[in-house]
């Protein structure tokens, strides 16, 4: 006699939520952590095309950030938590690094590119001699925001990826 | 003893005729132990793919000249390892060498900074190649400027008895 053993099937509950309301999102998030459920929240605004950071700069600079705009978003959970996250603090760094190709004149300038110079190792023999001229200089930060930007495009695909393959539950 | 160089001269020393190199660091030493400051550079290192093992000859800068052409030469010598990574004619081995220096110092910036890879190892190496081509570029502005400054004065040949 041959014994058929139930297959056994985890509980489902879905992994990612879409809310429309952040009061929604604030309310999942708390349940979930409440849980002990790892969260990550992403707005519709983070998901914008990543050439989109310089808009994002301007309304930031005029004191209002483009994140403060509450439209809706995705709550991401569980197992599907760690691959998101890793990708937003990704697509969050570069967004940073095409943000030194601000012009000269910008106060964000020199902030901006000290703080990606110590990133990309360049400054280590500016300090000893400044290597390049102001204008390769120029032409280099604009050709790093230039791949960054790629790159950042790159992780976001991935990033709706993620979504695409889930089954995502309204809140 | 090289007793015919002078204060604030820049000196043009051969290979000498029975085939000996030029001992530019000696030379150069030698001013400094009299508290002149000096610096020399080798012709090869004027050129951006010569090998090293052509010392042909060089310059030396003293006084003056020195306290202009020091930060140059440093200069020079950085960007010339930097232009190693898209220079054709450079032997594949220290091409690749300056290659991975550099990316691992990118990607352990990288790591150090976010804990991720940021930039793929396609791109990490269009970054550097970037960065390459424009140290080759600013190398030649750089010998240039030396060289600018060996045609500003008058160049004595240094005698060296072998």
């Amino acid at each position: 006699m041959t014994v058929v053993m139930p297959k056994f099937s985890p509980p489902k509950f879905s992994a990612v939520y879409r809310y429309e309301k952040y009061e929604d999102a604030v309310r999942v998030v708390r349940q979930r952590k409440s849980q002990g459920i790892p969260v990550r929240k992403v707005s519709d605004a983070f998901l914008k095309a990543p050439a989109d950071a310089g808009e994002a700069l301007a309304q930031k600079n005029a004191g209002k950030r483009l994140s403060s705009v509450r439209t809706g978003g995705y709550i991401f959970t569980a197992s599907h938590m760690q691959p998101a996250s890793d990708l937003v603090d990704k697509i969050e760094f570069l967004r940073g690094v095409t943000r030194v190709r601000t012009k000269s004149g910008d106060p964000h300038w020199q902030a901006e590119r000290k703080k990606f110079a110590d990133v990309w190792r360049l400054w280590d023999f500016k300090k000893a001699n400044p290597s390049l001229s102001a204008e390769r200089e120029n032409l280099f930060w604009q050709q790093t925001a230039d791949l960054a930007l790629a790159e950042a495009e790159a992780a976001l695909e991935e990033l709706l990826g993620v979504i695409k393959s889930a089954r995502v539950q309204n809140v | 003893m090289f007793s015919h160089i002078q204060f604030g001269t820049v000196y043009r020393a051969d290979r000498i005729s029975n085939g000996r190199l030029v001992r530019l660091g000696d030379l150069s030493g030698q001013r400094i132990e009299q508290g002149i400051p000096s610096v020399h550079v080798w012709d090869y290192e004027l050129e951006p793919t010569e090998a090293r093992s052509r010392k042909k000859g060089g310059y030396v800068f003293t006084a003056k000249h020195a306290m202009q052409a020091d930060p140059l030469i440093k200069r020079l010598r950085r960007l010339r390892e930097l232009a190693y990574i898209s220079a054709p004619n450079v032997g594949s081995f220290l091409r690749e060498k300056e290659h991975g220096r550099l990316n691992n110092a990118l990607r352990g910036e990288q790591e150090r900074y976010q804990g991720v890879d940021v930039l793929t190892p396609e791109r990490s190496g269009q970054l550097l190649n970037v960065l390459s081509t424009l140290a080759a570029e600013e190398f030649t502005d750089t010998v240039a400027e030396i060289r600018e400054i060996v045609k500003s004065t008058r160049v004595k040949t240094v005698d060296i008895q072998g």
